[in-house]
Formats: C-alpha cells, structure tokens, sequence
C-alpha cells in the first residue's frame, strides 16, 4: 500500500514551514465524532473520542494533521496571512504528497488524521478538486480510516460538496464573520449567504443520505462526523451577542456540530510577550463558554447578554454573570430542583448535575456530598440549598457577591483558560 | 484479620474475594496488601470477626462492576484490592445500586481511580511513537512508551484495530506486546536505554510540530498538564520544546515586524483633512523614496470615482494622479465616452511611487509594483475616499484596483465590463488600467484595449445617467 517513491524530506519540510504554518490560524483540531472501522487490509479507524496526539508549547491540541494544500490565493480577505495582498511566502503540496505525509504520520501514531484546507488559486471548484483528491486517494487507493476533516472551499459547487461527504468524516464552510456588513469590511467577496448554503447543502445531503440508508443494504457514509464553521473574533467591532445569536441560529439552521471561534490578533506589538493575558483571548474562551452553554446547558443565547452590556463579562464566566443577575431564581435546592434549574448553577458541570440527580435517590444530600463530586464549590454555594446548607441570604443579595466569584486577577490563570477553551466546559 | 493469598491480578482476587464473600467476612477484617497498612500488626486471624450471614438466593455481581474491576485491578495503587473487596461486600450486603451512588466515598475514590487509569490509557494511546523499522526486508513498528500504572494489556487492544496491517511491538519498563498480524502476545519489559530505534522521518514530524506552534500564545503549563514530562523522553517532538519557548519572543517581534502595518485615517475626517493626514503616512516602506504624497483629486460631489493602481514617475512629481503618460490615456477615453474630468474623482489604490534605480546607471527611475502588504497598508485611504466621495459608481482600473475593490484578485481581461455589486458603492466596473494599454505586446492588442477602456468608460457614463441615485446610499458605506 506504500507509495513506490518516498518524496524528498527536505522539499517536504520547506513546504510544511510554509502551509502547517499556514494553516495554524484555524481553530478547529477536533477529531472526534465518527466511527469509522479498519478496513481489510488497510490502516486507521475512528473511534468516536478522538486523541490528542502531541501538545505545543502553546497549549493546543496536536490531533490532525492540519495543511493547507496550497497558501495562493486570489482573495483579499484582510484578517487572513494568506491573502492575495500579502508577502507571506508561498507554496503548494501535489495532492500525492499529502497523501503520503498523512500515511507517514498516521503509521507513526503521530495523528488521528488529517484537516486539509486551501487558498482558492484559481477557481473555487478547481481548488476543492484537488482536497477531495486526497481524500479520495486515501480512502480507495489506501483504504484509510482514519480521520479526515475537509474544508468547503467558498464557492464550491453542490457536486463537489456531495463527493467531499462520501470521502471526509467532517466538513466545514467558514462563516468567517457573524454578519454581512462584516464580511463587506473584511472580506468583500464572501458572502454570510454564500457559506450558509453550503452548510445547507452539507445538512440536506446528509438527511438524504440517512434516508437513503434506512432502504439499502450496503450503507453510506456522508460525513458522518457533521460540519462545523468558524467565526473570526475582535476583527470588527460585532458584540458578543450578535456573535452569539449568529452562532445559534448556524447550530439551529444547520446542525452545525460546533462553532470555532478564533480570536483576531491584528498586529502583535513589542509587548507582546505575555499574549496569554490578552483580552481577546479571554474573550474567545468567553465565547466558548457562552457557546457551551447555549448548547449544553438549556441558556437561549439572548439570556447571556443584555442590551446595555452586549458584551460577555470579562472578568467572570457568562454562567455567573446570568446568576448575578438573576438572584430571585436561587437558591436551588439540590435536594429537589430539577435539572433545568441545576444546571444554571455556577460551578455545576452537566455531569455533575446527572451524578447528583442519581444520588439524591439514594439520600438526602449534603455539602460533603456534593464536593466529593469535585464540582466548584467555591462558586456553587452560594446559589444551592443542600440538607446541611443554606446560603447566605444576606450576601445572594449583596453587590459583592460578584467578587466573591470572580477569581482573583491572577486566578484568570492560564490553565483555567486553557482547560475552558479546549472544551469550552465550565 | 485474614491476610488474603492470592496472585495478584484480576482472577486471583476475583478466586479469593468469591472465597471471602460466600463466608460474609467483612472487608475491614481482610489484608489484601502487605503494603496497604499498618493492618499486618494483627496478624492473620481477628478474634471479633463477624461474620454475617449470607442473604437468600445467588448474589449476582452487576456487569458494570466487573468492568469496574477490570480497569482498577490494573492501578498502581496499594489499596486496589482492598477497594475493590470493600464495594463488592456492600453491593451484596447493602444495596445492589451501589454503584450509583457517586458521592459514597467509596465509589468516589473508584471512579476517581478510574478516571485515572482511563486517562492513562488514553495518553498511552496517544503518545506512543511508532518508528519504522526493518526486519528481515519486512516492515516492522517499534514503540518504547511508559504508561504510569501497568495498563499495557488494557491500552495495547487500541494499536491491533488501528495498526492491524502491519506488525508491531511496543515495550514497557514491565512488559512488551507483540501484534503478529493475528493476535497480540505478551513479553518481558524492557528499560529505555535498551531500546534503540531510529527513524529519519522523526525530523518531518519534528519540522511539523515547530511550524504549528503559535508563537503568540505561550502557554506551558496547559501544555504539560495535558502532555507531562514523565513521557517526553519517548516523545521526539518533545526535544524541540526548549528552543520553541526560548525563541518565542524572538519571532513575534519579527512577526510584529513583518506583520502588514495599515494606514490609520483619521476618524470622520474630510477629503481635506484626508489628504492632509495622508502627508504623514509612513505605513509602509514606499513612502521614503516617493517625492510627493498622490492623493486622489476631483470634487467630493463625484458620482463616478476612478481607481488607478499606483503613481508614476510624473504623477510623484507633480503630486497628482494620472498626469503621466498614463493619465493622457484615460484622458482620451474619458473623453470619447463624454466624461469630463472635472466631474470624477481620481485616485489610486496606493497613494505614493515605488521605484528603483535603472540598472544602466540612468537617472530614470524604473516604476516598481507594490508589494501586497504595501497595498494592504494603502487601503485604507481609499476606502476613507470612498466612505466621503460615496460614489454612485467606481471603476477600477487593472487588477491592483480590482483587488481593493473585489476583495478577490480578478482576471481583467474576462471581467472587464461587468458590473460588480458591492458593499463600498452601488457598483463596481473593471476595466484596463491605461500602462496595460502602454504596455500592450502589439498594436493590435493596445487598440483593442483603448477600446475597451472607452466601451468601458462609455457604459459607466450610461449606469450613471439611467441610475437616478444621485449618490451612493448611507448604508452601504465602510465606516472606517
Ligand atoms: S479565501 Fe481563505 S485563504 Fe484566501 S484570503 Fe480568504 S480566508 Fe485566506
Ligand atoms: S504608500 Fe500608502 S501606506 Fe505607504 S506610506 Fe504612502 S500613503 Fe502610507
């Protein structure tokens, strides 16, 4: 099944500078979401959880292999490296080199995969050609199973997007920016119209598809690890809640398993030294909490802002934030509430919550009880009632209950981001 | 006490805990370790043991258990056995849904123990490196990974579904697994520095790891909560990890160098103040060689803007646009289209020259094209003109105008003549910029140029007299 030519190391390594490094600004890595068995004789499966492979220094997930085909291109999208009007050296992979390097990393245990995007150079369906080329080698010519996530190309046609399916376990067509007059700014030759209806083509295919598979024997795999898009932050001045209210109707129009968000670092100056404090970062990880609990976690995206402050809390987590300014719902009763109303407690995770509704079958619960759950108790209470606890009503109506739940400055630390930002759990 | 006898794995204890529980002898009253306490002081028999009677009929341990026991047998931990014996004794003689009860400290401390062996597992999963190497002609995969509690058989299932085409070996200080194509079979284990394999392709991964890494996120302690030393040393990529954080800062001053630097045009300014701002400029290199600022030029009344690619020799001289050579081209077809001048605004997509010295020693300065970050830093100015001419029509000239205005490098030559929609003006039209007409490989192509350029000019005039818009709508404006 190997390749009868092993291409130079050297060429290979100049072109992975140039189009790894490319593709880094893309925010999604996941790997996980599709089942996929070994084929006979070939290599690779998916086994729903995908694996982070390797960690850089930057804290993120090594799960892919994430390439750009090629860094060309003729659009001018201003937030973008890869622009037409931009010195960034260029280069491009032969689809059978990239074949190759995913074989070689897969082998190794390197990767779950590959995510393969492009610069459009030349025509949008000639651009997603040549992705779905690899894809397709891989998976005929080496019956590879592993995982493949493709890029929808701007502008591709329906055909294309319906062979794309057949190859990728993922698929995803960047909405880039949350609205139209956005886009005009930054990218004027992209639409919010155009991206949407390849989402629409990648949902309705896979109804198809489903339905298709109900009747036949012999089923069909359309990607079945779904789509997902990502949305450029703090490039224009769009407020969290219209980043948050384009996302839920994107989850809600599309079945979008997820929305990457990806901050917008325009210049990094001298003092950039310490980027990990910058606000735009923390208020990605915001986005992604806010994000998790629109889908996780029953909270309309409208709840988690208000029209005086269209922008998430900084300083505290949008679940907290909700809390504080909706005091007369708590506190909750552990022993009683049901779950809709446990899961709006600060420092409840979703597995918390159904770990407590089992136990509290068992017996009335307690505050030991609860922590031995690991949840932040710190946070939790004072908004819950247990058998043995009852919060301070004076200070659930105090102003400076806010700073009893805001971590302290520092405590905004790296690993609390790091770990939100991963999973976007609270 | 009992101190109980048997072989240390999951079927020894299963044998001896079956044993134990038939005669309900309670857990506090078994050793399972000799290291799990004190407890070994009593000796081996306890005079106050109770035994309690079994309860009617056949206990059943619930499937899920078995599970349970299955991943914890396999810890490190002292007090496995022991845990293990103390949840079975209850789920017989206290509830049978024991397990679900996820805040009994019992079942706490399991399912903590099991998240940790899974977590091991995983990071065996996801950490071993396979190199390539040859074995008789044959292709064959070696790993050296050191999982944190002896997980091999539990992890080693994994690498036969994914890797079951070819075959491999993957040791550990304690044991090894063989995959033969058929099953998995286990061996002796082996210390690190007796493991010697190496695979060039380890400087691929390793060029990739380096070029992923974001410089402009430093964030080592997220990386080693995920990724912990103790499996670096079997890790290749790992040995880049010093030198990445060392030179970090290093590359975003250099990134912060190269990144394109725009133009900042004063906020709500006039065409007055604009041109008066643009003076100033110097986000971009161009500037130092240039004579003359090239601000666009014509009434701020426009309903027709222009858009040129970049001043020339003369135009740097005169501090004007389009008064060059390439400017009595456009002049000529403006005129045949029956535009008066006066009534266009003119400008260019970058506002000063770039040029370099000839190489024949002549003082005639070549004309150079900006580089895309120089067209990026431009920019600006040109959408603040649009923003305050708010043209009912722009038509841009050559592909460097096109680019500005499209957001798209377009092909001129099949789009010339069509009219764009677009968010900066009503409409957008391409056409030939007046130096491809100058440079035209022949007469015949230069003719057939002009006459585009005029047919094109001709139909902006037609746009604007049918479109009774006198100006672009508010709406549609950049607010930059
Ligand atoms: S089309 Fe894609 S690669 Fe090209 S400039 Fe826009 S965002 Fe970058
Ligand atoms: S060419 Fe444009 S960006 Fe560069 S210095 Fe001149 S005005 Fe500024």
């Amino acid at each position: 099944m190997q390749q009868a030519s092993t291409p130079n190391f050297q060429v290979l390594k100049e072109k992975l500078k140039i189009l790894a490094d490319a593709a880094k600004y893309d925010a999604s890595c996941a790997s996980s979401g599709s089942n996929r068995a070994r084929a006979a004789g070939g290599m690779g499966n998916t086994e729903g959880m995908g694996i982070c492979h390797s960690y850089t220094p930057d804290g993120r997930c090594v799960s892919l292999l994430k390439l750009l085909l090629t860094n060309h291109c003729i659009y001018d999208c201003k937030f973008c490296i890869n622009r037409v009007s931009s010195d960034t050296p260029r280069a491009g992979f032969q689809p059978s080199e990239v074949v190759w390097l995913t074989l070689e990393f897969y082998r190794r245990n390197y990767i779950e995969g590959l995510f393969l995007s492009s610069g459009i150079a030349g025509s949008s369906d000639a651009t997603m050609e040549k992705l779905i080329r690899v894809a397709r080698d891989l998976r005929l010519k080496h019956r590879f199973g592993g995982y493949i996530h493709l890029k929808v190309v701007a502008g591709a046609s329906q055909e294309l997007i319906h062979e794309a399916g057949l190859w990728a376990d993922r698929l995803s067509a960047n909405i880039e920016l949350p609205v139209q007059g956005d886009l005009d700014q930054l990218a004027p030759a992209k639409t919010i119209a155009a991206a949407t209806q390849s989402m629409s083509q990648i949902d309705e295919r896979s109804s198809e598809v489903r339905e298709d598979n109900k009747k036949m024997r012999v089923q069909t795999k359309f990607a079945p690890a779904g789509q997902t898009t990502q949305m450029i932050v703090g490039a224009t001045p769009s407020t969290d809640a219209a980043i948050l209210g384009a996302s839920e109707k994107l989850y809600q129009d599309h079945k979008l398993r997820r929305v990457y968000y990806s901050a917008y670092s325009p210049i990094p100056h001298a003092d950039a030294v310490l980027p990990s404090e910058k606000p735009s970062l923390v208020r990605e990880n915001r986005l992604y909490q806010a994000d998790w609990l629109v889908r996780f976690y029953d909270f309309k995206a409208h709840e988690l802002t208000t029209a005086e402050a269209p922008n998430l809390a900084l300083d505290l987590d949008p679940k907290s934030a909700w809390a504080l300014g909706h005091r007369a719902f708590f506190p909750v009763d552990i022993n009683t509430a049901d779950r809709e109303a446990l899961l709006r407690v600060p420092g409840f995770g979703v597995r918390n919550v159904d770990r407590l509704i089992e136990a509290r079958r068992f017996r009335r619960l307690r505050v030991e009880d609860i922590r031995r759950l690991r949840v932040a108790w710190n946070r939790a209470r004072f908004f819950v009632i247990t058998a043995d606890h009852n919060p301070d009503a004076l200070l659930l109506d105090h102003d400076l209950l806010g700073n009893r739940l805001k971590p302290a400055a520092e405590q905004l630390s790296l690993f609390d981001l790091r770990q939100t930002a991963a999973s976007g759990e609270l | 006490m009992i101190a109980a006898d048997f072989k240390p794995d999951l079927e020894g204890w299963r044998q001896e805990a079956r044993k134990f529980l038939e005669a309900g002898i309670e857990p506090s009253k078994i050793l399972w370790s000799k290291e799990s306490g004190s407890l070994s002081l009593f000796g081996s028999t306890d005079p106050d043991m109770k035994v309690l009677s079994a309860p009617g009929g056949r206990f059943q341990v619930p499937a899920e258990f078995l599970e349970w026991a299955q991943l914890i047998s396999s810890a490190a931990d002292a007090d496995r056995w022991d845990l293990l014996y103390r949840i079975l004794f209850r789920l017989k003689y206290e509830r049978k849904d024991l397990l679900k009860f996820s805040v009994d400290p019992d079942i706490a401390r399991a399912e903590l123990l099991m998240k940790t062996l899974r977590r091991d597992i995983h990071k065996m999963h996801a950490f071993v490196r396979f190199k390539k190497t040859d074995v008789d002609g044959r292709e064959h995969y070696v790993a050296w990974h050191k999982p944190e509690h002896p997980i091999l058989k539990l992890g080693a299932p994994f690498f036969a579904r994914r890797f079951g085409d070819r075959t491999w070996s993957i040791f550990t200080p304690d044991e090894s697994a063989h995959w033969d194509l058929g099953e998995i079979k286990y061996g002796p284990g082996m210390p690190q520095h007796e493991f010697q394999a190496e695979d060039a392709f380890d400087g691929v991964w390793q060029t990739y790891y380096a070029s992923i890494f974001n410089p402009a996120r430093v964030k080592i302690k997220a990386m080693k909560a995920e990724m912990s030393p103790q499996y670096w040393s079997s890790m290749p990529e790992t040995a880049l990890i010093p030198e990445l954080v060392r030179n970090a800062p290093a590359r975003l001053q250099e990134m912060a160098k190269n990144q394109n630097r725009q133009a900042e045009p004063p906020a709500g300014a006039s065409l007055t103040e604009l041109r008066a701002a643009a003076q100033s400029c110097s986000a971009c290199p161009i500037v130092h060689r240039a004579q003359n600022l090239v601000f666009g030029e014509g009434p701020e009344s426009a309903r027709l803007m222009i858009v040129g690619e970049q001043p020339g020799d003369r135009e740097d001289q005169e501090g004007r646009p389009f008064v060059g050579p390439a400017g009595e081209v456009l002049d000529e077809c403006l005129r045949a289209a029956g535009i008066d001048r006066a009534d266009v605004y003119v400008t260019s997509a970058v506002k000063h020259f770039k040029w370099r010295e000839s190489e024949t020693g002549s003082k005639i300065r070549i004309h150079q094209k900006a580089s895309g970050s120089e067209m990026h830093a431009c920019k600006p100015w040109l959408e603040a003109e649009i923003a305050r001419v708010k043209p009912a029509l722009i038509v841009a000239l050559g592909a460097t105008a096109g680019t500005a205005l499209l957001g798209r490098l377009p092909k001129v030559k099949e789009e010339r003549g069509r009219l764009f929609e677009s968010a900066l003006a009503p409409a957008i039209l391409l056409s030939w910029h007046p130096a491809a007409i100058l440079r035209s490989f022949s007469e015949d192509e230069r003719r057939e140029r002009l006459e585009d350029l005029k047919m094109d000019l001709a139909q902006a005039q037609n746009f604007l007299s049918q479109n009774e818009n006198p100006k672009a709508p508010d709406s549609c404006l950049p607010q930059s």
